[in-house]
């Protein structure tokens, strides 16, 4: 048995310790960073002989410990789940906040909404039923008719607003997710090159795991790794495979579905082949479903309110009379039945003796046309009932959006928790490895003390008998 | 096994409980600052669409009871008119009675230059104007319903107001029923008065009467719609209230209500913020040397 085995022994024992607090160090200085795992020091004892042979006899019972590993405490598993959660509260949170804008809106029920200028509407109608010889009546119905059709237009101009400002949001988070592919892709190389064993390696693979939790934010991606190279998928085509990155693309297609409102559907493609990328959740899908189908889905119902009042009021004014016994008038346009051209007819716009108040064949001051316009608001399928279905709906719609997206929100809260409660840095915990750490050094070191003391007797003291 | 709570775990989860709690206080808040329960449609759809049914129906129960007080109004008039000119009416009858009396040319011809007098006194309340338009000359435009001669220039159109949903109200008498030939016979009966002939006086006397009897048929009528517009008027306001307290019943808060749950999230969010202050402070660091 070699007389300094000991000392290197206990010298394992102080290398230990150190890195055991320079492992904590580390775990304390990152215990507030996002995405940051924390390390665990593994040691195992040094083994004499690991390979056992004839003769091979140990007289040591060991030659002190050795460093296994620093771990990362992370469970792919557990990160599958906390980017699934993600990527679908994400989707969720997206539409939820493009219904709400559109929500907004429509102020109801309140004083100022559309169905207040709808219902002021036919209220000036009324007047000239009461007094259909006044001027003055005839000129508010003009006059409330224009403020109607001029809240249609600024209604309809800021949804269409509201769709264009998420039409570019989902170009600008499709450049997003190119860029953070790309980051993914370099950290592939950057471990590759480094080794995934090596300790410096750690904090790069914290990084690229923090990369591709944003990346699930924006957009829902399958994540598998082999090697130490990690490759993400979309649908079933992959977005990064080792060092190299696709790219996507937000272009505008064609859509018979949308021609009509004057839009083009938002598709994202692969920009290499052109084919259409599926994207099921991430704030794109929130926003792309917002962009192709609730905002326009709106817009529709909006233009249908607007087609109906112009249809309504107009199939009942041009069978009228006017005041001086004109007839045929059309009140709005009738060639303009959407919310954003709805306009008064050149017919009667600035003449309002042309208002058409009276049954034909009846006496001029007859009233029965605008008697039958005073009470259209409470046709069934007339324009107000559009509109009243059209609010519901949109809150309907906007009240599940919202419950799904903090359903959503507890989903992602509970599998946070898990990865947390896994890899999160605990003070307390490093606290007590930190003092346990420093009592090893603390008596590694007697224990090399001993033996020079040891050592000391043996050298200096041994065979000076009667000097 | 013992869950892992770290204190990024602990720290992140109590603040999100935190804001939550904070949320739900500034909703209450901002709720009872409004005193709506209803600030949007999501806030529950099926609610604000029945509050924007009940809006417009608000609305057209107000017409409904503008256009009640100006039929009232429009009626009230024509009654005062027909009672008027009954009256008039009576007196040329008296008159005409009077001159039958063997009188002289000279008298008979006053008694009958009073007539004509009545006649166009009859005729000015028969062209009664409201807002410029006479009530008795039916859809009919022009500033006159009988002509100075005594013809009727208006037409038989109905001037009617809508009283609810789906009924309405003939609020006007054409003039040619309310007065008859009320002119014709007052006209003929001037004559004969002058003509001195008995047998003539007295057919005169016939001719008015009836056209008296035609009034007081027009005055009936007239009376009785007035009465049913007030009628209406009045259920048209029982209506609107109703309306209005189910509206409010739906749009706005339960002010005792919503101050009770405000004081309960408020002492919750106090317990949360007691509850944080205590499990953020101390570490393992406290107590080591």
């Amino acid at each position: 048995m070699p007389t300094f085995t000991s000392l290197n022994t206990a010298l394992t024992g102080l290398q230990a310790s150190r890195l055991a607090t320079e492992v904590i160090a580390h775990n304390i200085a990152n215990v507030n960073t996002t995405g940051y795992t924390r390390r665990r020091l593994l040691l195992a004892a040094e083994a004499v002989g690991t390979v056992p042979a004839a003769y091979s006899r140990s007289d040591t019972p060991g030659h002190g410990v050795r460093v296994v590993e620093v771990t990362r405490m992370r469970e792919a598993y557990l990160d599958a789940v906390f980017r699934d959660a993600t990527a679908a509260g994400a989707a969720s949170t997206a539409l939820a906040s493009a219904l709400q804008r559109a929500e907004s809106v429509f102020p109801e029920p309140s004083d100022d909404g559309l169905a207040h200028e709808m219902a002021a509407f036919w209220d000036t109608w009324a007047s000239v039923a009461n007094d259909p010889g006044s001027l003055p009546a005839r000129t508010s119905v003009l006059e409330q008719a224009r403020s109607l059709t001029d809240g249609l237009h600024d209604t309809a101009n800021r949804l269409y607003g509201q769709r264009e400002a998420l039409a570019r949001s989902a170009v600008s988070l499709v450049d997003r997710v190119n860029d953070l592919a790309t980051k993914v892709a370099e950290l592939n190389t950057a471990i590759q090159a480094l080794g995934d064993d090596d300790l410096g390696s750690a904090d790069l693979l914290d990084e690229r795991d923090r990369v591709l939790d944003e990346l699930s934010e924006l957009i829902d991606i399958q994540v598998r790794t082999t090697d130490g190279l990690t490759s993400v998928s979309v649908g079933a085509s992959a977005l990064v495979a080792g060092s190299h990155a696709e790219r996507l693309a937000a272009v505008d297609v064609a859509d018979p579905a949308l021609s009509g409102l004057g839009l083009q559907r938002v598709e994202v493609q692969w920009e290499l082949s052109g084919r259409p990328a599926t994207i099921s959740g991430g704030e794109l899908a929130g926003v792309l479903s917002a962009v192709n189908d609730a905002v326009p889905d709106v817009l529709r119902d909006l233009d249908a309110v607007a087609a109906s009042l112009v249809s309504t009021v107009n199939s009942l004014h041009t069978a009228g009379q006017a005041l001086d016994g004109s007839t045929g008038w059309s009140f709005f346009d009738p060639a303009a039945t959407t919310a954003r051209t709805v306009v008064l007819s050149a017919d009667v716009d600035g003449v309002p003796e042309h208002l058409a108040a009276a049954t034909l064949g009846a006496g001029a001051l007859d009233a029965g046309i605008a008697r039958a316009l005073s009470s259209a608001g409470g046709l069934a399928g007339g324009p107000d009932e559009g509109y009243v279905r059209l609010v519901a709906d949109l809150g309907t719609a906007t009240a599940s959006a919202m419950r799904r997206s903090s359903t959503g929100d507890v989903v992602l809260a509970r599998a946070h928790s898990d990865r947390q409660s896994l890899g999160g840095v605990d003070i307390d915990e490093e606290m007590v490895a930190l003092v346990s750490a420093q009592h090893a050094y603390s008596a590694s070191a007697r224990v090399m003390t001993a033996v020079d003391e040891m050592l000391d007797v043996l050298i200096n003291r041994t065979g000076v008998v009667g000097r | 096994m013992i869950q892992r709570v770290p204190s990024t775990l602990l720290a992140s989860t109590l603040l999100s409980d935190l804001t939550r709690g904070h949320a739900e206080l500034a909703g209450l808040q901002a709720r009872i600052a409004s005193g709506r329960q209803i600030e949007k449609a999501s806030d529950d759809p099926i609610a604000a669409a029945s509050a924007l049914d009940q809006r417009g129906q608000i609305r057209r129960s107000e017409q409904h009871d503008r256009s009640l007080h100006d039929a009232a109004d429009w009626l009230r008039l024509s009654d005062d008119a027909l009672t008027a000119s009954g009256e008039l009416l009576a007196s040329a009858r008296s008159l005409i009675v009077q001159a039958n009396n063997n009188l002289g040319t000279t008298e008979r011809e006053s008694i009958a230059v009073s007539i004509e007098g009545l006649r166009s006194d009859i005729l000015q309340l028969a062209n009664t104007t409201r807002g410029g338009r006479p009530v008795f000359a039916g859809t009919a435009a022009g500033s006159m319903a009988f002509d100075a001669g005594g013809a009727y220039v208006g037409d038989g159109g109905a001037v009617v107001r809508d009283t609810g949903d789906g009924t309405s109200l003939v609020v006007n008498l054409p003039g040619s029923t309310a007065f008859g030939d009320l002119f014709d016979a007052l006209a003929q009966a001037a004559s004969d008065v002058r003509s001195g002939n008995p047998a003539a006086m007295a057919s005169s006397l016939v001719r008015t009467d009836a056209a008296a009897q035609t009034l007081a048929n027009g005055q009936a009528v007239v009376g009785a719609r007035a009465q049913q517009a007030e009628r209406l008027a009045a259920q048209t306001g029982v209506k609107l209230d109703q309306l209005r307290g189910q509206l409010s019943e739906l749009e706005d808060i339960d002010l005792a209500q919503a101050i009770v749950d405000l004081k309960v999230q408020e002492a919750s969010f106090q317990a949360a913020l007691g509850v944080t202050g205590r499990a953020v402070q101390p570490t393992l660091l406290d107590f080591l040397r």
